[in-house]
């Protein structure tokens, strides 16, 4: 039995991974513990304080803790006896598993298209149980490089920035959410495929909507907030209600990490991945800020798999 | 629409394409199909559908254009050709004063588009690129948009992907093999309705295709595009790598004003859908978001041996054809415009062509 400790959970999220986790005993308690899971934090400083007590204990962080390059590079760069990982949760969601599946086991063919769109509010409230607002769009880089077999060759993005969003620099200023405003992306790669991402933190407050498409020289793979949606019906126009896959997806990860640390097997950490994912952040911000395609420097494939 | 009207006299040049176009005009009670006409040095092929929907329509079929708009009293044209011949037959038929219902695309060549908006320009004859933003999804989203129900319009996304073959995948031709016919394909192809771009020149999907999802854009910013960026590939099938002409194609547009969007379409592969394909419009306000699906209100029919191919889901209560055929009648009795002229075709014939631009050039691409 591991002892993992989750810090940046809150009791929700406790008792949701722990009728989800096998051999695993969870703890609140870093000191207690033999591996870490940080799901949120409020400050770098307060992160570093964390990853500190750790100590050599093998940590595993969400991406949304990593808020500036400088704290990503730190942490990739972790030496062998502090073992720190970053891991992208998105590739446990059980839609994205179909695709995935599908796409290994050759039927859906050569990725051709993806296709990603995820709008959300930027005065939602976070959901229970995290500390960090939003979700990193780092993420979706990764799953757009993990789907489709490498970063692309060529990058195109255009940016809307909100006029009340005076703090809408750099892109790359805070990676913790998604960009303010609209960022839209455009990629393609060398053996054809492409991919079409936006991002957008400007609806109204209330739920968000995301979708992610791949289709491939064979097959093709749909997943659309729109097509899930249940209907609610208590007078007036009706309601539509998303059933939420975040559990599943943060205990596929958790299991796998618990697993690799039980077993001291071989986990392709997703390190090279990473760098990879914040190579192409800047390669879209030097694309915004000039107006024109940016080229990869760089064309051999950087995506490894996460078990 | 107004039943007691006079009637509109139409001739259908070249039916060798799209029939539907004839078809969905004459869903109007003022529109009356008379002829079907052609050039005398068509191929046989060309002649035979011809005489074959002729004979459909009990009307006579005549292997000389001009003779037929001129001595069938004709007010209508209904162009339905090889694509490179669709400017060429249009032109003639406003020459003669002749209103115009074109197929897509309004042309192949850059010299052809300019030719035929001057021509329609100077005649001052009625012209409507056949198109689908009567679809009742669309009108949806336009009536949400103009109704300010999501406020400024900020980002448009449109994906149009048919769920249809072409020939064999792409990979499957043996070495040795000759590179596959693009006409002998289409002709052969027309059995089944997968045919794409009929002519001798190959046409790639962005081309053929792209006016449907620009159309809507159209329709929902009234604002032109300024600079574009894509890329295109031949993805699916031998036919368009062995023609070097895309299957798939992503296009970033950006727009006056501000407004930015996205468009990805393609030819994916009968495989890939369960119902002929999937289109979607994804639209962004300052106040709001839309996501429509374009294939609704529809249906789910399944039963017991049914085609492997038939569509599961069925798209119903839409009029598109119908209410385009009112448009173009109403603005022949009005001497207005229609919901897609030919001005606003070229539009979109230029936002293709500098999308092309970008793919070869890799690099965005103004529109001209």
């Amino acid at each position: 039995m591991l002892r993992l400790a989750l810090y940046g959970s809150d009791e929700n999220a406790q008792l949701e991974l722990s009728r989800r986790l096998h051999r695993v005993q969870l703890t609140a308690a870093v000191a207690q513990s033999d591996a870490v899971w940080v799901a949120g934090s409020r400050s770098p400083a307060h992160l570093q304080d964390v990853l500190d007590a750790a100590g050599a204990r093998p940590v595993l962080l969400a991406p949304e803790v990593l808020r500036e390059p400088e704290l990503w590079s730190a942490v990739l760069r972790s030496p062998p006896d502090q073992p720190r990982w970053v891991a992208n949760p998105d590739r446990f969601l059980p839609a994205v598993m179909a695709m995935r599946q599908s796409l290994q086991a050759g039927q859906l063919g050569v990725p051709g298209l993806l296709r990603l769109h995820r709008w959300q509010s930027a005065t939602t409230t976070p959901p229970a149980g995290q500390m960090t607002a939003g979700r990193s769009w780092l993420r979706d880089l990764d799953l757009m490089c993990w789907l489709m077999g490498g970063v692309p060759e060529r990058v195109y993005a255009l940016r809307q920035t909100p006029p009340s969003a005076a703090a809408a620099g750099s892109l790359l200023a805070d990676l913790s959410g998604l960009p303010a405003g609209t960022l839209q992306l455009h990629c393609g790669w060398k053996h054809g495929g492409m991919a079409l991402l936006d991002f957008s933190d400007q609806l109204p407050a209330g739920d968000g909507y995301q979708s992610l498409m791949l289709i491939g020289s064979s097959g093709a793979a749909w997943q659309d907030d729109h097509q899930n949606r249940q209907l609610v019906l208590r007078g007036g126009p009706a309601q539509t209600v998303l059933d939420d896959t975040h559990w599943p997806a943060v205990a596929g990860l958790l299991q796998a990490f618990v697993d690799h640390v039980a077993s001291a097997a071989e986990w392709a950490a997703a390190v090279a991945d990473w760098s990879a994912v914040l190579q192409l952040a800047g390669l879209i911000e030097q694309s915004c800020r000039s107006g024109q395609a940016v080229a990869w420097q760089h064309q051999e494939s950087h995506a490894g798999d996460l078990r | 629409m107004n039943d007691s009207a006079a009637r509109l006299r139409c001739a259908v040049l070249s039916a060798v394409k799209h029939d539907y176009v004839a078809r969905g005009v004459a869903s109007h009670p003022r529109f009356e199909l008379v002829v079907v006409a052609d050039d005398a040095d068509q191929p046989a092929w060309a002649h035979e559908r011809n005489q074959l929907f002729a004979d459909e329509l009990q009307v006579p079929y005549v292997r000389d254009v001009e003779q037929a708009l001129q001595s069938c009293d004709i007010d209508v044209a209904i162009v339905s050709s090889a694509a490179e011949r669709h400017a060429d037959l249009s032109c003639r038929a406003a020459q003669l004063g002749v209103h115009v219902i074109q197929d897509k695309p309004l042309a192949t060549r850059h010299e052809d588009m300019q030719r035929l908006v001057e021509t329609i320009q100077q005649t001052g004859v009625r012209f409507l690129m056949w198109n689908r933003n009567f679809f009742p999804a669309v009108q949806h989203a336009w009536r949400q948009v103009s109704a300010g129900a999501i406020g400024e319009l900020r980002a448009m996304h449109v994906d149009f992907y048919f769920a249809k073959d072409a020939g064999v995948p792409k990979g499957t031709r043996q070495p040795g093999y000759p590179p596959l016919d693009w006409l002998s394909h289409q002709l052969a192809a027309h059995v089944d309705g997968s045919d794409g771009g009929l002519g001798q020149l190959p046409i790639g999907e962005l081309t053929n295709e792209g006016i449907y999802p620009l159309g809507y854009m159209q329709l929902l910013s009234e604002r032109e595009v300024r600079r574009v960026f894509a890329r295109r590939a031949w993805h699916f099938h031998q036919l368009n790598a062995d023609n070097r002409v895309e299957d798939l194609a992503t296009v970033t547009l950006e727009f006056e004003g501000g407004l930015i969007g996205s468009i990805a379409l393609g030819r994916i592969g009968a495989a890939s859908h369960p119902s002929g394909g999937e289109i979607r419009l994804h639209l962004l306000g300052s106040q709001g978001a839309l996501v429509v699906n374009e294939a609704r209100p529809d249906i789910g029919l399944c039963y017991r041996q049914q085609p492997l191919r038939e569509a599961r889901q069925r798209r119903v209560a839409n009029e598109n054809d119908l209410l385009l055929a009112d448009n173009f009648a109403r603005a022949v009795d009005q001497q207005g415009d229609t919901l897609m002229n030919v001005q606003a075709s070229s539009r979109i014939f230029r936002v293709i062509e500098a999308a092309l631009q970008s793919c070869r050039t890799g690099q965005p691409a103004n529109v001209c």
